[in-house]
């Protein structure tokens, strides 16, 4: 658990939040300079608040009011700043290895090697790694340091949206394996929703809203953002079969909906679990059942939900799994879709992507 | 006056060497601090270590003396205390070199300082490593290229001196003569081609030094340092 109270001025007004994060991954969402960098800064110990408190369940690190500022290495808190910031002089090992003294071997430097999938890349320079790559080991190099709480400063962000290698699989598995409390800063909608358990809503230096991330992320106003990103589904999903003379692989979900992806030659096991998404604009809605559709992925659900406040209205639906539907407003009152209506979902092989 | 040309070229060489070692542990240390400080005072102590490059060396000289003659304070207490003279010794000679190799030594440190990014220190704060270690593990190796372009200018700067040293240290051959002394002292005496010998040693010398500077800046670990890129262009 973590209890931050801190006012810091900035350049163009001031920080001033109060919140306790108690669920495992916490994001801090809001759009970029609202000051949630200066914010993980001070809880690391590397920008020190007019005032304030910030403590790690009961141990206070910095106290205006006790004159307390425990030094960032006192305080065993795991910084991935947005650019990794590698030391450009050590290779991979040994920048994963540099603050392996404070580490109680909880954590051991295999196990976190193997989780991110950076053996192969041990032996070399920084400068020769992908972007990526460098957020792995960035993450990597802070999760050997043995911390109780990780701070991470947009991790997909540093990313080309193209790439493949994203880094959502990775921390989801970290999350999972370690265990380890974290706070995501994000401007990122499918980030949000698929890693983290709560969302603080953060705009010109307060918190303006907190909750659950699907429920937080879809109310009208500061949250907007919602409708004006690019809203990806992510699926956690396993390997059910592949069929490459079909140039398809068949997934499961773990609620038990069975989709049809594209087949990859590189990824072959079956029974593997993957990530996939699926972009709420790319899903079409038909009331009743399709015939004759290329389409491979058909299936029935429940309106839920229809959110109109954005421009577009986002549509809630309840499958084996829920998924949003972005839809024109205009397609929402002509196919009379309200909360309660049965709708089926058609879906490309193609639209779905593998993440990871 | 004869010449042994080894022993003044290995002298000159040592007392050189001697105030650049003297002047590196508080350059190092001041070129860091003026790098990473945002205190008020930083500009006057920046304009203090400034001041032996623009006072003229014999004004330093004078400045030496007042501080290191035998009936001086400072003087007077390390001769009183430990029976050690200065003025007139090669310890003068090394303290002279020493003084004018400070300015350009702490101006390339705390350049080369100021190039790393300062995230990368305070990641390593994070990752639990304190103030100290960090500065061994990071700063200073990332900003190895620099401050040898730093040593081997002041190594020259000091290799060349003359009007601080002639003041303080006397012009005494076979005890505080370099070669600079000794060019001055042949042209006086008329022996211009001994001098112009003695010139171009100096010249073999400081390439010598420069090469190899060039040479250890190469060294695998210090290839990823993007301090000073290309000093010795």
């Amino acid at each position: 658990m973590i209890d931050v109270h801190v006012r810091l001025p900035l350049d163009v007004f001031e920080l001033d939040v109060s919140f306790d994060a108690n669920e495992p991954v916490t994001a801090l969402f809001g759009p970029s300079g609202v000051g949630k960098t200066s914010l993980l800064e001070v809880i690391a110990g590397l920008r020190r608040p007019a005032e304030g408190d910030v403590r790690i369940d009961d141990e206070v690190l910095f106290s205006s009011e006790h004159h307390v500022c425990l030094p960032p290495e006192q305080r065993r808190v795991g910084y991935v700043p947005q650019d990794a910031l590698l030391f450009p002089h050590l290779n991979v090992r040994h920048n994963l290895g540099y603050g392996v003294r404070g580490n109680d071997g909880s954590i051991p430097m295999d196990s976190v090697v193997e989780a991110l999938e950076i053996e192969h890349l041990l032996d070399r320079d920084p400068s020769k790694l992908s972007g990526g790559e460098r957020q792995r080991v960035a993450l990597g190099r802070a999760l050997v340091s043995g911390p109780r709480l990780l701070l991470l400063d947009e991790p997909l962000a540093a990313l080309d949206a193209g790439l493949k290698e994203r880094i959502l699989p990775y921390l989801q598995r970290v999350r999972d394996r370690y265990r380890i409390p974290a706070l995501v800063v994000s401007h990122d909608v499918s980030e949000v929703v698929t890693l983290c358990d709560e969302v603080i809503v953060i705009e010109r230096g307060r918190v303006v809203g907190r909750g659950a991330p699907r429920a937080v992320l879809t109310r009208p106003g500061a949250e907007g953002e919602f409708f004006r990103s690019r809203f990806e589904n992510v699926l956690d999903v396993r390997v059910t079969a592949h069929e490459p003379e079909e140039g398809i692989t068949r997934v499961e979900t773990m609620g038990g909906l069975a989709l049809v992806i594209p087949y990859e030659a590189h990824r072959p096991d079956a029974d593997e679990r993957a990530l996939v998404g699926l972009f709420a604009e790319d899903i079409l809605v038909s009331r009743q059942p399709p015939v004759g559709l290329s389409a491979r992925n058909v299936f029935a659900g429940v309106v839920e939900a229809v959110d109109e406040s954005g421009g577009v209205a986002m549509v809630d639906v309840a499958t084996p799994e829920p998924v949003y539907v972005k839809l024109t407003r205009r397609a929402v009152s002509q196919l009379g879709i309200r909360v309660g209506a049965s709708v089926h979902l058609i879906v490309k092989t193609h639209s779905i992507h593998r993440l990871g | 006056m004869t010449l042994d040309l080894g022993r003044l070229v290995a002298f000159s060489v040592q007392m050189a060497l001697g105030g650049v070692l003297l002047t590196l542990p508080v350059g190092i240390a001041l070129g860091f601090w003026l790098a990473r400080t945002k205190r008020r005072g930083k500009s006057v102590i920046e304009t203090l270590a400034m001041l032996p490059l623009v006072l003229p060396p014999t004004v330093i000289g004078l400045f030496l003396l007042e501080l290191f003659g035998r009936n001086r304070p400072l003087g007077h207490f390390l001769y009183e205390s430990f029976g050690v003279s200065v003025a007139f010794t090669w310890r003068a000679v090394v303290i002279a070199s020493a003084v004018v190799a400070f300015p350009l030594l702490v101006r390339t440190v705390q350049a080369s300082f100021e190039d790393i990014d300062p995230r990368l220190e305070a990641v390593a704060r994070t990752l639990g490593r304190g103030p100290l270690s960090v500065f061994f593990t990071v700063s200073l190796p990332l900003a190895y290229r620099g401050i040898l372009a730093g040593l081997v200018l002041a190594f020259s700067r000091a290799l060349g001196e003359f009007g601080a040293t002639i003041l303080i240290a006397g012009n005494i051959p076979g005890e505080t003569q370099t070669l600079s002394l000794a060019i001055f002292q042949l042209v006086q005496l008329g022996r211009d081609p001994e001098a112009y010998r003695l010139a171009a040693v100096t010249v073999l010398v400081a390439l010598v030094a420069i090469g190899l500077a060039g040479r250890l800046s190469r060294r695998p670990h210090a290839r990823q340092s993007h301090a000073n890129e290309g000093t010795f262009a």
